[in-house]
């Protein structure tokens, strides 16, 4: 059995530097609060996307626990398009509607889920019997557990709050369960 | 431009908000930057301009009901 703790990034304001930008003042006394609820909790290894929104909400529990954090470029958020489009949320009901349909210089669902998914299995097959946390991102955590489970829909990412813990529990590469930690 | 901090809050001209009075200031014309914690942002008063872009996220708490202007028409004077 794995467990994975995916931790979704705190507040963080838009800037066109998508890789630096930095979490809010909000954002950081909510990564904060983190290290207490993880706390109690036996982590074994930390990994997060390579943008400085999601190694910035973690960051606190590595610090806590004195564990480095391991840059995946694949656990990054799934490009939406090259060009800001002016109506993000008609164009995230696209994607999902259509999951090969991608807009110009942007992932689709599919493309998204199969860069990310070699990653996340890669990392049951490294931490069997372990729990890890995995700092990363609404769109992506939302394709990934769709692959395991198609319950995890658009609706299931419109819930997703700023920072949030989904706990996915594995069993010989399948999703078994998800339950959100709540504190 | 009347600016109070009173415990939590900011009072512009009359306007109050929960915020706090930052040392920071604003680029383009050196007043103090403010911070307005419901919308967990900072602004300058006398550009009367949002000084961070929202977030990308809809459902996001802070952002989406974030007004376009910092201190509202009627309080600025
Ligand atoms: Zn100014
Ligand atoms: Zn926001």
């Amino acid at each position: 059995m794995n467990t994975i703790y995916f931790v979704r990034h705190a507040h963080s304001h838009y800037t066109p530097d998508e890789y630096g930008r930095p979490l809010s003042e909000e954002g950081i006394a909510e990564a904060l609060k983190l290290t207490k609820v993880f706390n109690a909790i036996e982590i074994h290894a930390m990994y997060a996307s390579n943008y400085q929104r999601a190694i910035e909400t973690i960051q606190p529990i590595a610090n806590d626990k004195n564990l480095p954090i391991i840059h995946e470029e694949t656990l990054n958020e799934r490009i939406l398009a090259k060009e800001i489009i002016p109506d993000f949320l008609s164009a995230i009901q696209k994607v999902w509607a259509e999951p090969t349909f991608s807009f110009l210089g942007g992932e689709s669902n599919i493309a998204a889920q199969n860069r990310v998914i070699p990653t996340i299995e890669k990392l049951l097959t490294l931490h069997k019997d372990e729990n890890i946390i995995i700092g990363t991102h609404g769109n992506i955590l939302t394709l990934l557990l769709n692959h395991f489970d198609k319950q995890y829909n658009i609706v299931f990412w419109h819930s997703l709050q700023m920072p949030d813990i989904i706990i996915a529990k594995f069993e010989n590469n399948q999703l078994i369960s998800t339950e959100r930690l709540t504190y | 431009m009347n600016i109070r901090q009173e415990d939590d809050y900011i009072i512009i001209n009359g306007f109050k908000f929960e915020g706090e009075i930052s040392n920071e200031r604003c680029k383009h014309c050196n007043s103090q930057k403010i911070r307005n914690d419901q919308y967990d942002a900072y602004f300058c008063p006398s550009c009367n301009t949002w000084l961070e872009e929202k977030c990308s996220d809809p459902y996001c708490h802070y952002c989406p009901q974030r007004p376009d202007k910092p201190i509202p028409e009627q309080y600025v004077k």
